[in-house]
């Protein structure tokens, strides 16, 4: 014999406790395997500068901010702007470290060899090497 | 409108237990079914969102490393499950660079390198380990096979010019003088001894050795192997000096940018390539002196004493780091014509030459498997030099 169900009400007469519960328990288990399975949000980038062998800070991507650093050839300018890091002054003769330009991406790196300073992201963009990510993974020169 | 269990019950529901009967009498109610099914589709689509997202190469993540080494920027990246094995590999990589710097850097009076210079005309051999032997040995055999257009014993007029410091045009005088001390035929090596180690001599006092051309792509060959030891998969930069093996977490090849000589914000071309493969670079670029117009760089031509005239880059694609930092030497030296010739000679090498024009345009010269590894625009104007 089968019966109407077109109100919750028959619905709900037509099912046993346990049937409610696992009905529930599917649609539970759906969704925190939805939501615990979706990858995490994506931390906030940040730059860590390096001098010689000492970590001399570290400096978050979304809070623009200038700061100068004391290396061994004189004083190198870090700047962060927009998301992006960069050397902006630096005291070596080269200035291979400012020609460098603005970098975003996880893993990229800036270095001013004569100061020993290195600037290194972390956590930004996709990093290099990632699928869809367009830069190279490393660059000849 | 409503529906009943049974009026087209699938054949299926016939034989669902009593335990399922919510099921059951859902598929005959149709709000309720409506329900039903959209919910069990979220749950179906919300479990094969999770499930099926796109997988990433978190199975063996890619581990990074910078730092100084070897006078420049290194920077390893290593494809492993394991962080720890992966940890210690990129730090063992990182001391084998420091080691390979420490024996070849003519900086330091104790290095093997300044030991051998520091004999030079003496008469005596130097006695030197088995990395010093093995880099000097490539050394003159890249010099004989240019024909001197690469000399490992360039050192005085890398002095004289005063790279890569404080470069300067030196007085014709002293070119000559440091171009009579430059001869890798005046470089010799004694059989090894009765402990197996090889000695060096540089016949006439005021020779030296310096090892710029070449040091840095043997230390890129050395630092791949503690990290062969845990991954197939890995990439070595030093300075430019690239080594890869394998490929990229996601099984497709590594891209390595060939750096536009004259714009440092551009790339010239991508060489896609799955290793073992190295490429190095030697340009006008990066040590260089202006003089009257005309840019005074770094690369030398041991005979002439003065900077190679014709090229602004040459990129070398070889099997391993120490070829293609060394061929990359000759090849520019010798310039477009022979120095593509001699590339072609070598099976195991291929070539990008590029040459600048009066008006700044650049020609791009590729030998024939530079083709197959590009991936990027290609080159400039893509003519002959």
């Amino acid at each position: 014999m089968t019966t109407p169900l077109d109100s919750p009400a028959a619905v709900l007469r037509a099912t046993t406790r346990a049937d409610r519960l696992l009905c529930a328990a599917i649609l539970l288990g759906s969704l925190a395997l939805a939501l615990g399975g979706r990858a995490p949000a994506a931390p906030a980038g940040r730059a860590l500068v390096v001098v010689g062998r000492a970590l001399r800070a570290e400096l978050p991507l979304d809070r623009d901010d200038v700061r100068t650093f004391s290396g061994s050839a004189g004083t190198v300018e870090v700047t962060v702007r927009g998301g992006a890091v960069a050397v902006t002054r630096s005291s070596c003769p080269h200035q291979v470290c400012v020609s460098m330009g603005w970098k975003r991406r996880s893993g990229e790196v800036i270095a001013c060899v004569p100061n020993e300073l290195l600037v290194r992201v972390e956590g930004g963009a996709a990093p290099r090497g990632a699928p869809g990510a367009e830069v190279p993974d490393a660059v000849t020169r | 409108m409503t529906s009943r269990i049974g009026d087209a019950r699938p054949a299926a529901a016939v034989f669902l237990p009593r335990r399922l009967a919510l099921v059951r009498a859902l598929a005959g109610a149709s709000l309720v079914r409506a329900v039903l099914v959209r919910t069990g589709l979220f749950a179906v689509l919300l479990s094969g969102a999770a499930c099926g997202r796109a997988p990433l190469p978190a199975e063996r993540p890619l581990r990074t490393k910078s730092g100084f080494a070897m006078g420049t920027v290194a920077d390893i990246k290593l494809a492993s499950a394991d962080s720890d094995a992966a940890d210690a590999a990129l730090e063992a990589a990182f001391a084998e660079l420091a080691r390979i710097e420490a024996l070849a850097t003519i900086h330091a009076p104790e290095s093997e390198v300044s030991r051998v210079n520091r004999a030079a005309g003496s008469g005596e051999a130097t006695p030197v380990g088995p990395d010093l032997d093995a880099i000097l040995a490539l050394g003159v055999k890249i010099a004989r096979e240019s024909d001197g257009a690469f000399d490992p014993t360039v050192g005085p007029l890398m002095r004289a010019w005063g790279f890569p410091e404080h470069p300067a045009v030196p007085a014709e005088a002293a070119i000559a003088g440091a171009k009579a001390l430059v001869g890798w035929d005046r470089l010799a090596r004694l059989p090894a001894d009765l402990a197996g180690a090889a000695s060096w001599r540089l016949a006439d006092a005021g020779m030296s050795i310096d090892l710029g051309g070449i040091a840095c792509g043997y230390g890129v060959d050395r630092a791949a192997l503690p990290l062969a030891a845990v991954s197939p998969d890995f990439l070595v930069n030093v300075g430019g000096d690239i080594l890869v093996s394998g490929s990229r977490p996601d099984g497709t090849p590594w891209t390595v940018a060939v750096q536009h000589p004259r714009d440092p914000s551009r790339f010239l071309m991508t060489l896609h390539l799955r290793g073992p493969a190295a490429v190095s670079t030697s340009g006008d670029y990066e040590h260089f002196v202006m003089q009257d117009g005309v840019r005074r760089h770094h690369v030398l031509d041991p005979k002439t004493g003065w900077p190679a005239p014709d090229l602004c880059s040459v990129t070398i694609v070889a099997p391993d780091g120490s070829l293609a930092d060394v061929a990359s030497k000759p090849a520019f030296v010798l310039g477009p014509e022979r120095g593509f010739a001699w590339v072609e000679e070598h099976p195991e090498l291929e070539g990008v030459f590029v040459r600048e024009l009066a008006d700044g345009s650049l020609l791009v010269r590729e030998t024939s498997g530079i083709a197959a590894l590009r991936g990027g625009p290609a080159g400039a104007d893509g003519a002959a030099p």
